[in-house]
């Protein structure tokens, strides 16, 4: 498929619905005091259901495009938010982008089609604008940063991938791997199969010279192959080379990442030759809050919450501090937007009926329940002053044609 | 436009307020004699108790009139002795104040002060009945005031004693008939109470955190002001650092109300004493004190969060100009009220440039286009919050200043606070936080306010709900009304459970600061330093000027949830640990 094909298209597989929602601006809204920006998942989640709300339920004011199939669900409130500049202050745009499990292309690779589809839908909303932060988040690297349990997104995936996976630590780790298969080296091609259940299971594998890892697994020798595969960046290259083009063309000033550790970062920069202006690190709330600990914790900041990440978070900051790179903080949640909860909120509010009931899927597939492929935080401040003027969300979802071994086809052997 | 709104920003904010502050005080002591401390408190404790200044004099000298001070702890700088001079004018006698005194283990009791002379023929002043520095009569809900029908009749003695039933005698009002006072307070007035008897006590000598913020218009600066006014009580209680007053342990924590009371310029007929022939009418609180009425968001706004009913509080305004300005000129309503309030005080002095005719061009080639004379009315009086008016000479906007806090002893705490009120102001602004009380309560959270230990004992009113109330609704949202149950009781984010519904209607609350700031659900309060802790992510800031910022919110925080004490409690326990100390209230 060429480029120019409308941004708001996808590639492969062919996805009959899609659907976008803008939620209202946060700063004036009700749903502020329902959840703060520290849980900033419940956060999305409220802004989301007043907005559906709004949208279906109350006032019907959404859009449907049948030439994309896409349901467009705009700011109810505010239809048009577009910045004008006074004479008095610069806005300054930031946003931050939250690449799903979901987001991912025909080889299991986090697609720059949707980052693309991103900031179309932030031009939307808020006018041509610079966007003067932008922050990518991917769903592994974000989650894969606790000692989470196996993510939804390969639990919910298509019937394609077998197996389950767990996920271990991918730094200095404290739980032994499970090998899946034993039998499969990680090459090149393997690895874009297996990348669907998360990186960081791994089976046995060769360790690649040079590659400083966090620490030895204690047990198996794989630790050293773990962080290998941990700190490999590769997969989202294709974005993080997206972005660049962006800051080189001059649509976004800055660019960054999120919750990536050295490793990752000096595997980015080796990759791509490109070097993040920002990195964003997660400050977690017991951290936040340390209003118990001793007077070391009000002079230490973060770093006793956990001393293995305050180690990590600190040769991060002097490795960014050496380089040039802006650290920031940030404390959403790992998991934004989960596949099921998306989906009850779209049950709950229906959008499924939306679509019209003349579609067919293709031959042999069926429609899938609708996935959040990204959620885009959009934040617009004045920063001599201050101030945040407007604040929101926009999540984009999309189901998927999938194989449906019920559905076969007429044609096949009988049985 | 004013210019230092281009050069604000946050981080500077959370790292350079402490070492702007490091650098006054080192740029102090350059001055300073090796023997010789900087002490930033509110006023010194010792101030009229025994030896209080090096050369001190004798006191009743002629430019303070006052038994307990000597003229020498004035400010040789003319305006204060103007000022001074000003308000003993106007009022006819020096005010007098009394601060109700700490009742200590051997504390004389009934406790007498014994600095005044208690002798009536040679005070040039009778002890007129102390208002107990408590200037509004609209405060406390328990004080009944005495009609003055009632008071007139009653025994006009002219005994000092401390425990007659409260009476003054003005010097120098001739016609006046022996005047009673109007207002009872708790305790009674004069009861119990340490007297001071100078304007020194309030201005001229200590001070307070004054923390001006600029704002890009009248109407922000109108938000501000109204905003700000209710936090001042919760603000004074978490600062509270004056104990100690003229050497003697006092029962109020903060200096607001002898601060207010002491430059207190009414003339009797002001004060409800004598019948009004000349005054424009009867103030009832003085010149420095609480607001009288709030400012309402700008009419263009269509911000319903203001109602009429939060300005409760009786004023006296000056007609002619008020309605000059709303006929003439157009300003709504509100505003010309919060601006013809000021016309009813005098100010005492003025540089002659300020009142010079146009046209003189020998001696003042400039001629004054009003600004710093109207400024210098706004300076006249001083409110808790006070709403400055720009000056094109300066380059200065709409300003508002913040009175009520105390100075704390270090910098790091001057810096904690001065850092939670802008932080606060901008997150006033940004969410359109909606915290109106009406005056009659923000005036009894300013009375409580002062008591002992009051961050954790009293109880303060405060809006519940203050997301809402754009829409004129006490709780709704400005927004569209959700219909019945949908969405909103869908969501696993569901308001708290309030088991009694009275809990949800009720627009405000009494809450301890505590639950002011960190929020409590019982009563469905987000605190506020949760929603500045909300806000704080969205303001992208770095790292290290994020984590500064969060220790030094952190600081409030452990002073409004009590795991420190504030700097009031720690000078009594300090005194009252003390070897030296006979438990007598006497420092």
């Amino acid at each position: 498929m060429t480029r120019r094909r409308l941004a708001i298209t996808e590639k492969v597989p062919t996805t009959p619905r899609k659907v976008v929602v803008y939620t209202d601006n946060l700063m004036t809204s009700n749903g502020v005091r329902n959840a703060t920006a520290q849980e900033s998942d419940k956060e999305l989640e409220y802004a989301l259901g007043d907005t559906l709300n709004t949208a279906l339920v109350i006032s019907t004011s959404y859009r449907f495009d049948p030439e994309l199939n896409m349901l467009e669900i705009l700011d109810p409130h505010n239809p048009r938010n577009h910045i004008e500049v006074k004479g008095l202050t610069d806005y300054q745009v930031s946003v931050k982008l939250f690449i799903l499990p979901a987001a991912v292309d025909v080889n299991r690779r986090p697609s720059p089609l949707y980052v693309k589809q991103a900031l179309t839908c932030i031009r939307k909303q808020l006018g041509a604008v610079t966007i003067e932060e932008l922050f990518v988040s991917f769903a592994d690297v974000s989650a894969g940063r606790d000692s989470a349990t196996a993510p939804e997104a390969a639990a919910a995936a298509t019937a394609t991938s077998p197996g389950a996976a767990v996920l271990t630590n991918g730094s200095a780790g404290s739980l032994p791997l499970h090998p899946q298969e034993p039998d499969q080296l990680p090459t090149r091609r393997n690895r874009s199969r297996d990348d669907r259940r998360g990186h960081k299971a791994r089976g046995l594998g060769r360790r690649r010279p040079g590659e400083a890892g966090d620490g030895e697994v204690p047990g198996n020798g794989d630790g050293g192959n773990d962080d290998f595969e941990a700190n490999d960046m590769s997969r989202y290259l294709k974005i993080w080379r997206l972005l660049s083009h962006l800051k080189a063309e001059g649509h976004v000033t800055r660019i960054g990442i999120c919750d990536a550790t050295k490793q990752q970062l000096e595997n980015l920069h080796w990759l791509s030759g490109v070097m993040p202006d920002m990195v964003q690190i997660r400050v977690d709330d017991s951290q936040l809050s340390v209003d118990d600990e001793s007077a070391a914790g009000e002079a230490d900041g973060p770093s006793d919450a956990r001393a293995g990440d305050g180690d990590a978070s600190r040769e991060l900051r002097e490795y960014a501090l050496a380089h040039k790179i802006s650290v920031r903080s940030h404390s959403d949640a790992p998991k934004m937007l989960t596949n099921a909860n998306f989906q009850t909120l779209a049950a709950d509010y229906r959008i499924n009926e939306r679509f019209p009931t003349t579609e067919v899927p293709p031959e042999g597939y069926r429609i899938d329940l609708m996935r959040p492929r990204w959620v885009a935080n959009y934040n617009v401040a004045l920063r001599n002053r201050g101030l945040v003027a407007n604040r929101g969300y926009i999540v984009m979802a999309s189901s998927d044609c999938v194989l449906d071994p019920n559905r076969v086809s007429r044609f096949a052997y009988p049985s | 436009e004013p210019q230092v709104l281009r050069t604000f920003s946050v981080a500077r904010l959370a790292l350079e307020i402490r070492e702007c502050l490091a650098a006054r005080r080192r740029l102090l002591k350059t001055q300073l004699r090796p023997d010789e401390m900087l002490l930033t408190v509110n006023q010194f404790p010792l101030l009229g108790a025994g030896t209080y200044v090096d050369d001190q004099g004798p006191p009743n000298g002629p430019l303070l009139r006052s038994q307990i001070l000597s003229d020498s702890c004035l400010n040789p700088a003319p305006q204060f002795a103007l000022e001074i001079q000003g308000i003993y004018d106007r009022r006819g006698l020096v005010p007098h104040t009394g601060v109700p005194a700490f009742r200590d283990t051997h504390t004389q009791w009934p406790f007498v002060d014994h600095g005044l002379s208690d002798d009536p023929g040679s005070a040039p002043a009778q002890l007129s009945c102390g208002e107990n520095g408590r200037d509004s009569a609209c405060s406390m809900a328990d004080a009944t005031p005495v009609p003055p029908a009632a008071a007139a009749a009653a025994a006009t003695t002219t005994e000092s004693d401390s425990q007659a039933p409260p009476t003054s005698a003005p010097q120098k009002g001739p016609s006046a008939p022996p005047p009673s006072r109007s207002a009872a307070a708790d305790p009674p007035p004069n009861k119990n109470c340490v007297l001071l008897d100078s304007p020194l006590f309030g201005i001229g000598s200590g001070g307070v955190l004054r923390i001006t913020m600029c704002a890009a218009d009248l109407d922000e600066a109108r938000i501000l002001h109204d905003q700000l006014a209710p936090i001042s009580a919760i603000m004074a209680a978490l600062t509270a650092a004056t104990p100690i007053v003229k050497g003697y342990l006092t029962d109020r924590d903060c200096y607001w109300d002898v601060q207010c009371g002491a430059v207190d310029d009414r003339t009797a007929q002001e004060r409800g004493i004598a019948p009004l022939t000349t005054a424009k009418g009867i103030l009832r609180k003085s010149r420095y004190g609480t607001i009288d009425t709030y400012t309402g968001p700008a009419v263009s706004t269509a911000d319903l969060a203001f109602r009429k009913q939060y300005n409760d509080c009786q004023f006296t305004y000056d007609k002619d100009s008020y309605w000059k300005m709303k006929e003439d000129v157009g300003i709504d309503q509100l505003l010309a009220l919060h601006v013809s309030r000021l016309f009813v005080r005098d100010i005492h002095y003025a540089p002659e440039r300020l009142l010079s005719k146009a046209g003189r061009k020998d001696k003042n080639p400039h001629r004054s286009d009003g600004q710093e004379h109207f400024k210098r009315f706004v300076g006249c009086s001083r409110q808790n919050v006070c709403l400055l008016p720009p000056n094109t000479a300066t380059g200065s906007g709409w300003e508002i200043g913040f009175m009520s806090l105390e100075v704390q002893l270090t910098d790091a705490e001057n810096a904690a606070f001065i850092t939670f009120i802008v932080l606060l102001s901008r997150v006033i602004l940004s969410y359109r936080l909606n915290l109106y009380l009406p005056i009659s309560l923000m005036d009894q959270n300013m009375a409580r306010a002062q008591k002992v230990n009051a961050v954790r004992d009293q109880l303060f009113y405060f809006r519940r709900d203050v997301f809402g109330g754009r829409d004129g609704k006490s709780n709704g949202s400005g927004r569209i009304s959700r219909r019945g149950n949908s969405g909103g009781s869908r969501h696993a984010t569901s308001q708290p459970a309030n088991n009694a519904s009275q809990l949800e209607k009720a627009e405000y609350v009494e809450l301890t600061i505590d639950e002011i700031l960190n929020g409590s659900k019982t009563y469905g309060v987000t605190g506020i330093m949760n929603i500045i802790y909300s806000y704080i992510p969205t303001m992208h800031l770095e790292y290290e000027v994020e984590q500064a910022l969060r220790r030094q919110l952190l600081l409030v925080r452990r002073r409004a949830s009590g795991k420190l004490c504030t700097l009031a409690m720690w000078m009594r326990n300090f005194v009252r640990s003390h070897p030296e100390y006979r438990h007598d209230s006497v420092v």
